[in-house]
C-alpha cells in the first residue's frame, strides 16, 4: 500500500491505494496516532485507489475512528472503493463511519464542524 | 468441465500472504469472470486471505500448504497447517461496534471468512490443522472459458 499525508490548516488529508492490510497498515496506524497525539483530529481519508482491504485495515479504520472521536474530532472517508465498500458492509462498520463523495465535500463538512 | 487444482507452500508470513492472494485472486478473476459472478471473486479471495492470515498469525506452524481446486459449479480452497489445533469455522457474531467508547479493533477475520463462504469445514489429523472453504457458483458460458 502506498500513501500520502498532506496536513492543511487544522485537516489531516491522507490518500491510500493499493492493499490495505496487515503487512502494510501497521506504519499508517503509527504515523496517523503520531499525528493524532500531537492534537490534530480532523482526518480525511480518501479510500477511492484501494483495491483490497482485509480484516486488519478495518481494524485500522476503527482505530482511526476511535482516535478522533474520542478527541471530540471528525473523521471522514472519500469515495470508498467497491472492495472497501463490501467490507465496511459486512463488518457493519458502515453504520458508524461518515462518507463522503469527494475530498472537498469532506472538507466542507470539518470546516462546518469547526465552525 | 473437468477439475484444475492449483497447489501452493509457503513460509507463514504475512508477506507471503500478499504474494498468494494475488495469484489467488488472479485465478478468481478468471474462474468468476462472468459479469454476475465478479463480486464472488471478492468475496472468496477475502475469506481466503483471512484464513491465511489467521494461521499464520496462531498457527505456529512452519509451512502453509495450499490447494485450491475449481469445478463447475465450485471453488474449493484447501489449507493444511501444522502447530496448534484451532477450528475456526463454527460461525462467530461479527464485534459490535454500537458503542464508540468500546469498539473493538479486532475480532473480525473469522467472521468475515465465514460470512463470505457457503461451506466451511475442519479437521484435525495426524497433527495437521485441515481448513477447506467452498464457494459454489453457476457458471455462465463466458466464465466457463477461465482455466488455470
Amino acid at each position: 500500500m502506498e500513501y500520502n499525508i498532506e496536513i492543511k490548516d487544522d485537516i489531516v488529508t491522507v490518500t491510500l491505494s493499493g492493499n490495505f492490510v496487515r503487512s502494510t497498515g501497521e506504519d499508517l496506524r503509527a504515523k496517523v496516532s503520531d499525528l493524532t497525539d500531537q492534537g490534530f483530529r480532523y482526518l480525511l481519508i480518501d479510500m477511492s485507489n484501494v483495491q483490497f482491504i482485509d480484516s486488519y485495515g478495518i481494524t485500522v479504520c476503527i482505530a482511526f475512528y476511535k482516535m478522533v472521536e474520542n478527541r471530540g474530532g471528525l473523521l471522514l472517508f472519500v469515495k470508498p472503493s467497491k472492495a472497501v465498500e463490501k467490507v465496511f458492509h459486512i463488518t457493519h462498520a458502515d453504520k458508524k463511519f461518515h462518507v463522503v463523495h469527494s475530498k472537498s465535500e469532506g472538507i466542507q463538512s470539518i470546516r462546518e464542524k469547526i465552525s | 468441465m473437468k477439475n484444475r487444482k492449483t497447489t501452493i507452500e509457503f513460509e507463514p508470513t504475512f508477506e507471503n500472504v500478499d504474494i498468494i492472494r494475488s495469484a489467488i485472486s488472479g485465478i478468481c478473476l478468471q474462474t468468476f469472470s462472468a459479469p454476475e459472478l465478479k463480486p464472488l471473486s471478492i468475496d472468496f479471495t477475502l475469506a481466503i486471505t483471512e484464513a491465511m492470515n489467521n494461521a499464520v498469525e496462531h498457527s505456529g506452524t512452519e509451512r502453509v500448504v495450499i490447494e485450491l481446486t475449481v469445478t463447475a459449479t465450485a471453488m474449493i480452497f484447501k489449507m493444511t497447517t501444522t502447530g496448534v489445533e484451532f477450528d475456526p469455522t463454527p460461525p462467530v457474531p461479527f464485534p459490535d461496534l454500537s458503542s464508540a467508547e468500546d469498539m473493538p479493533e479486532g475480532g473480525f477475520g473469522r467472521a468475515i471468512m465465514r460470512e463470505l463462504v457457503d461451506h466451511a469445514t475442519y479437521e484435525y489429523q495426524n497433527g495437521k490443522n485441515i481448513l477447506t472453504l467452498e464457494k459454489t457458483f453457476s457458471y455462465s458460458e463466458k466464465g466457463a472459458e477461465g482455466g488455470i
